[in-house]
C-alpha cells in the first residue's frame, strides 16, 4: 500500500503535538516535585517525575538541589517549546509551495532552541555536576550527553538557510517578466 | 536599483494604454505592472523584444542605468 506524503506529514504533525504535550507534562511534574519538596520532602519522593539522586542532594543543600532542578526544568520547557514549534511548522508547511518565510523562520527558531538545549544540558549541566562534586563530593551521573542537540541544531540551521535561498530564487522567478 | 524602467514614458510617447500593450505583447497586466513599477528582478529577452516591437523603440529607451549615490 502506497503511503502518501501528505498522510505522513499529518501523522508527523500530530506526533509533534503529542511530543509537546508529553514534555509539558514532564516539566509540569518536575516543577510539582520541586514545589512539593519545599513543602514536604517525603511527598516529593512519591511524585511522578522524581529523581532520587537529586533529592539526595537536597539533604546537603537546598540551593544545590534547586539549581539542579531548575536546570532540568529549563531543558524540559525548551524541549516542549521545540515540539510546539515543530507542530506549528508542520501545520504551515504546504507540499505544493514549501518555500515560505514562515517555514524558514520556524526552522531557524528550532535551530536556536536546539542550541539552547545543548547549552543547558551539556555546558551548564556538566559544569554544575563538576562544581557540585567539588563542593559536596556527590557524584551525579552525567547521563545527559546533549551533544547530539548541537549537531541537530547545525543541520537544521543549514536547512533553514537552504530554505532562505529557495525563497529568494522563488521570489526572483516570480518577479521575472 | 540602478536600472530604471522607462516603460511608462515610452507608453505615453506612443499614447498606448497598459491594457493595449498587455494584449499586443501577450503579457498579463500584473506582469506588466511589475515591470512598469520597477519591482521586476529580471526581464526575459523575449519580453523585451516583444515590447520593443510593439512600442517601436530600442531596449535603451525602456531601460536606463543610473549611478547610485
Amino acid at each position: 500500500m502506497k503511503i502518501k506524503t501528505e498522510t505522513i506529514l499529518t501523522f508527523s504533525k500530530y506526533l509533534a503535538l503529542l511530543g509537546g504535550v508529553w514534555y509539558s507534562i514532564l516539566w509540569g511534574s518536575q516543577l510539582t516535585t520541586l514545589v512539593t519538596s519545599f513543602i514536604n520532602p517525603d511527598w516529593a519522593k512519591r511524585t511522578y517525575e522524581v529523581d532520587l539522586n537529586l533529592l539526595n542532594i537536597r539533604e546537603h543543600s537546598v540551593w544545590f538541589y534547586t539549581g539542579a532542578m531548575c536546570l532540568t526544568i529549563a531543558v524540559s520547557v525548551i524541549k516542549a517549546f521545540i515540539w510546539y514549534v515543530v507542530f506549528q511548522l508542520l501545520s504551515k508547511l504546504k507540499l505544493q509551495t514549501p518555500f515560505s518565510m514562515e517555514v524558514e523562520k520556524k526552522l531557524e527558531r528550532i535551530a536556536y532552541l536546539l542550541l539552547a538545549v545543548w547549552i543547558f544540558s551539556s555546558i551548564f549541566w556538566k559544569t554544575y555536576i563538576y562544581y557540585l562534586s567539588k563542593a559536596t563530593g556527590i557524584q551525579l551521573p552525567a547521563n545527559v550527553s546533549g551533544d547530539e542537540y548541537l549537531f541537530m541544531a547545525g543541520i537544521i540551521y543549514i536547512i533553514s538557510q537552504v530554505f532562505k535561498r529557495g525563497i529568494e530564487i522563488q521570489e526572483e522567478n516570480q518577479l521575472t517578466v | 536599483m540602478p536600472i530604471i524602467v522607462n516603460l511608462d514614458v515610452m507608453m505615453a510617447k506612443r499614447k498606448m494604454s497598459l491594457n493595449e500593450l498587455s494584449e499586443k505583447v501577450d503579457l498579463t497586466l500584473s506582469n506588466l505592472s511589475i515591470l512598469k513599477t520597477g519591482k521586476a528582478k529580471a526581464i526575459r529577452f523575449s519580453t523585451l523584444e516583444a515590447i520593443c516591437k510593439v512600442l517601436d523603440c530600442q531596449p535603451g529607451d525602456i531601460l536606463e542605468h543610473v549611478k547610485e549615490n
